[in-house]
């Protein structure tokens, strides 16, 4: 599905991912773990297209496509979703007319009509309810005075309705307390299939627990510097980063 | 001069298409009358306007700046009677080469009266806007209450705002505050909603329409709102907006 290749990106010039190289296929779980800037938000917000972010050498190719030359949106229309480590509040754009412009945006894209009003008002219903997300919070704008757990709540169920393929997860987790994390997996959980993938950003093993990913992967310094199955990243919740990035060094 | 008198204890309604060329208009509101006035300037003119607001009366006023010249609004509301109110909204969306000037005061002649202005500009292209507010309080106007709030969008780099609240205050028991920003749209917003599918051009609209909204809350009848929302939108997409191309029929 997903296919990153000796991938190198800046940030207002300064370096921060030095070649990592990744596959991800059909229905994985990818976890990715890694010392504070060691370059895990870097490598999410170049996935999805952040014109902040860029890209001096390697490809990425989506499902067979190159993805470094479609913009944002188009990546979004080919099926790439990420859940923000921070949302934005977008005061003014309810969620309401932001989910509609998102998803029949997509459906142009795909060669199909808009989704009639009721079907659509039906969909935001069922998501909503699925992610525990009040109903009050549709007419309000865009994470407009959501607590931190709304936020991340938010996300999975904007997730929810526009049925991405490859999902990316910075750090949904944090701000969560125990039965919000417990709400936001098992939606994510009820939302996979065998065709849909993910990188999950965390540093907390409950998230392991609830995920259970097929690989896990620690980021250093701007590259993959070590990848296993769930035990690593239970050895790393245990012993810490430093007994791998010592080794790689 | 136009003068236009609202009666004691009257309420009225009314959405006013202002057309070129220049006014010069008074209104008057007498005891405990209200007036809500919606009004679209779809084409530029001079236009000098003084209200009168007597004892217990309250005016809200929502003026939308859609024009293509240059245009500019001399406006003076004078709080005559005690417990008077007024609200000014304002919305101009420029684009092209577009001037407009605004010169709003508000003076608190009478106790306990309120004032508040909401002003929004969102300017494109080389357009220009100027906001200039004053309030002022009379010597006597105990207990009065005002604010003032200027906010101004810049979607490119050739458009140029400014923004002048001002407060000149005679009484001392007052609460009175004003307050002005300039910005572009917000590149983490336009990211996000990019992100989840929305193309560039759609978020840019979404956020400028988001922008003044505010002001558009203001019309409290719903036909009138829709309308003025729906001139906004054809006015971000490019598209000519006036009344006569509307598909809302409101009463003029």
């Amino acid at each position: 599905m997903l296919e990153i290749k000796n991938l190198h990106a800046a940030v207002e010039g300064k370096a921060i991912l030095r070649g990592v190289n990744l596959r991800i296929g059909d229905g994985e779980v990818h976890v990715l773990m890694g010392p504070n800037g060691s370059g895990k938000s870097t490598l999410s917000h170049v996935l999805v297209g952040n014109p902040r972010y860029e890209v001096t050498e390697g490809s990425i190719t989506f499902n067979g496509k190159d993805l470094l030359a479609l913009p944002p949106e188009d990546r979004a229309h080919e099926g790439l979703f990420m859940s923000f480590q921070t949302p934005v509040e977008i005061p003014g754009v309810s969620m309401t007319n932001f989910l509609r412009a998102a998803l029949n945006a997509k459906r142009k894209y795909q060669g199909l009509e808009p989704l009639p009003a009721q079907e659509f008002l039906r969909l935001l219903r069922e998501k909503r309810q699925l992610v525990g997300l009040d109903a009050r919070f549709m007419n309000r704008g865009v994470n407009e005075g959501f607590s931190g757990g709304e936020k991340k709540r938010g996300e999975i169920f904007q997730m929810a309705v526009l049925e991405p393929t490859f999902s990316i997860l910075d750090e949904t987790d944090s701000g969560l307390d125990v039965d919000a994390l417990r709400t936001v997996a098992e939606g994510f959980q009820s939302l996979r299939t065998a065709k849909t993938s993910a990188l999950v950003i965390t540093h907390y093993q409950r998230m392991l627990d609830y995920m259970r990913p097929d690989f896990v992967h620690v980021l250093s310094e701007g590259r993959i510097v070590r990848s296993g199955d769930l035990q690593l990243g239970y050895d790393i919740e245990e012993k810490g980063f430093e007994w791998i990035v010592g080794q790689s060094e | 001069m136009d003068r236009y008198e609202i009666p004691s204890h009257g309420q009225l309604t009314r959405f006013v298409q202002l057309q070129g060329g220049s006014d010069d208009i008074a209104l008057s509101l007498q005891p405990y009358s209200q007036l809500n006035l919606y009004c679209v300037e779809a084409e530029a003119g001079q236009r000098q306007v003084q209200v009168d607001l007597a004892e217990g009366s309250r005016l809200c006023l929502v003026l939308l700046t859609l024009h293509e010249g240059r245009s500019r609004l001399r406006m003076h509301v004078s709080l005559r009677g005690c417990g008077a109110e007024v609200s000014l909204g304002g919305a101009v969306v420029g684009c092209g080469e577009m001037v407009a000037e605004q010169d709003l005061t508000v003076e608190h002649c009478a106790e306990g009266c309120r004032s508040e202005m909401l002003f929004k500009q969102v300017l494109g292209d080389r357009s220009r806007g100027y906001l200039s507010g004053r309030v002022l309080v009379d010597e006597g106007a105990q207990q009065s209450e005002s604010e003032q709030t200027f906010a101004s969008l810049l979607t490119s780099g050739e458009a140029r705002a400014q923004a002048l609240p001002q407060l000149e205050i005679y009484a001392d028991d007052v609460k009175c505050n004003h307050g002005a920003t300039v910005g572009k749209l917000d590149d983490d917003a336009l990211f996000y909603m990019r992100q989840r599918g929305i193309p560039e051009p759609e978020a840019c609209l979404l956020l400028q329409h988001a922008f003044v909204e505010d002001v558009l809350l203001r019309i409290q009848d719903e036909g009138h709102r829709a309308h003025f929302a729906a001139l906004v939108e054809q006015r971000f997409r490019g598209q000519q907006s006036r009344c006569s191309v509307c598909q809302h029929s409101c009463k003029a």
